[in-house]
């Protein structure tokens, strides 16, 4: 089918969309001073003002506390702007979708590593807390490449199915927007669940805690649960098999709703 | 064998439709009962760019395109170039693709006129060894000499023309699409553009050329197609259909 072999030549084209991604980063960075120190500096901003809080203000954390904030936010920082992204994605792209005969699949890409470049800024702040604290990186830390890539299957099924729906639904992206606040709160972020609560339903059944696990428990050392790799992975591929057919359907009139 | 065959195409766009009509779970049950589920659409509007469209274009064969204005050139070689994917019919194009259809999507104000050539290029599809090449040989087209190291944004308007212009032809390709660019620029300018389409329409093996001038179209066709609502309307010989569609203008 067209559609589905689009995508792969998108995937495929990475000479085109890497340089558009950095490119992408870049851009927004012209005609600063500091560049990305910015993103750099919000987030250690962010994660000072919540480490205070609970020293001075709610009575302490524990040791790991600053290390799981700052992991826990690099990684939501990633899916958030994944999701968040999608909706508009293809729309961003019009003058170059109607312009150029590229797989438009490369667009959804692009935003996906625009995404991950964030993150490796991000991820910046969270070994320098490790430095700051003097703690050890451990070779388990390497886990979170796997949980990094079932992240970035996640990303391209959630790009397939928003964006497509985004270009032709101007209110997904605001509804999107909505659900990403909600999904904020409600997922262990600044907060560290018990084993009980974690059992719970409402975090069982939300597929970003599983995603943000597997990346942020090996960065703090450890290898996760079983529980969370499976949901994680199941996770991913839904939103894949989901994105791709949502797209497969819509491609023939993506182009006439941007 | 370079080849371009369009089948049967319709091209309609939709005209913006009201919220009310088309809610956006209606629609979540249509698509994923694959159709089954769907209420009818009423007062949907489209505009219908191409209806039912046959086509066929074999290597050799330099296809002018003209028409009044909406009657379905530039949708055609967009539908051509893979852009727009026709609502119904089948599309097949054999060979490389290269269109220069718009200039300047893609440009950064903020960038040098060199990094957006090379951004633009990549855009067109072109990588490594290749890209270098074109660049190279687009920089050296524009004539701008120090000014490709300068934010676009301290251009005038004539070289922004000339640097999208020299760009959007850098690529050779087999099939190759050119919907009325010219753009703004000085004589010896367009001297040399009118030369550079030349050689780029030599160096491939299908074109097709959108124009409303009859001296573009004498020089780089051997036939033409009269677009006319969507349809095409005549066929052949560059002066017999020229003039046929001249006569109606009047």
């Amino acid at each position: 089918m067209f559609a589905l072999r689009e995508i792969l030549a998108a995937l495929l084209s990475v000479r085109i969309w890497w340089p558009i991604a950095v490119d992408d980063v870049i851009s927004r960075y012209r005609r600063t001073t500091l560049g990305p120190a910015w993103l750099i500096l919000a987030q250690v901003a962010w994660i000072a003002g919540i480490y205070l809080l609970h020293s001075r203000v709610l009575g302490g954390q524990s040791e790991d506390y600053l290390s799981y904030l700052a992991a826990g936010l690099a990684v939501w920082s990633l899916l958030n702007g994944i999701t968040s992204d999608s909706p508009v994605a293809l729309i961003r792209a019009k003058g170059y979708i109607d312009s150029y005969p590229l797989p438009i699949a490369v667009h959804l890409i692009r935003s996906i590593a625009g995404s991950f470049v964030t993150f490796a800024h991000l991820l910046v702040v969270f070994f320098g807390v490790m430095l700051v604290q003097r703690h050890m990186p451990s070779i388990t830390m390497l886990a979170a490449i796997p949980g990094l890539m079932i992240i970035a299957v996640y990303g391209l099924g959630v790009e397939l199915f928003l964006a497509s729906l985004g270009a032709r639904f101007r209110d997904v992206g605001p509804a999107v927007g909505s659900a990403m606040n909600l999904l904020f709160i409600l997922t262990p972020i600044f907060w560290v669940p018990t084993p009980e609560q974690a059992a719970s339903p409402l975090l069982r059944f939300n597929p970003f805690f599983h995603l943000l696990e597997v990346v942020r428990a090996p960065l703090m050392g450890s290898w996760s649960t079983p529980e969370h790799w499976i949901l994680a992975i199941a996770s991913a591929l839904t939103a894949l098999v989901v994105g791709s057919a949502v797209y497969v359907r819509m491609r023939a009139t993506i182009v006439y709703w941007l | 064998m370079n080849e371009v065959r369009l089948s049967g195409v319709t091209v309609a766009y939709p005209v913006s439709i009201d919220a009310r009509q088309r809610s956006g779970f209606a629609t979540a049950a249509q698509i994923f009962s694959f159709g089954k589920i769907s209420r009818d659409n009423n007062g949907a509007q489209y505009v219908v760019a191409l209806k039912n469209l046959n086509l066929q274009v074999s290597s050799g064969q330099r296809v002018g395109l003209i028409g009044r204005n909406g009657s379905g050139k530039s949708t055609l070689l967009k539908t051509v170039a893979g852009i727009v994917p026709p609502r119904s019919g089948q599309r097949s194009v054999s060979g490389t693709v290269g269109c220069v259809l718009s200039l300047g999507a893609g440009m950064d104000g903020e960038k040098s006129g060199i990094d957006n050539m090379r951004m633009i290029a990549r855009l067109h599809g072109l990588s490594g060894d290749e890209l270098k090449r074109a660049v190279e040989d687009a920089a050296e087209f524009t004539e701008l000499g120090p000014y490709l190291n300068m934010p676009v944004r301290t251009y005038s308007a004539g070289m922004i023309a000339r640097l999208c212009f020299a760009i959007a032809t850098a690529k050779r390709s087999e099939v190759l699409l050119i919907d009325e660019v010219i753009g703004a620029g000085d004589a010896h300018f367009i001297q040399k553009a009118g030369q550079r389409i030349l050689d780029l329409a030599q160096q491939s093996n299908i074109l097709m050329l959108a124009s409303h001038s009859y001296s573009i179209l004498k020089d780089y066709c051997n036939e033409i197609i009269w677009m006319d609502s969507g349809v095409v309307r005549m066929r052949g010989d560059v002066d017999e259909v020229w003039n046929a569609y001249i006569a109606t203008l009047s």
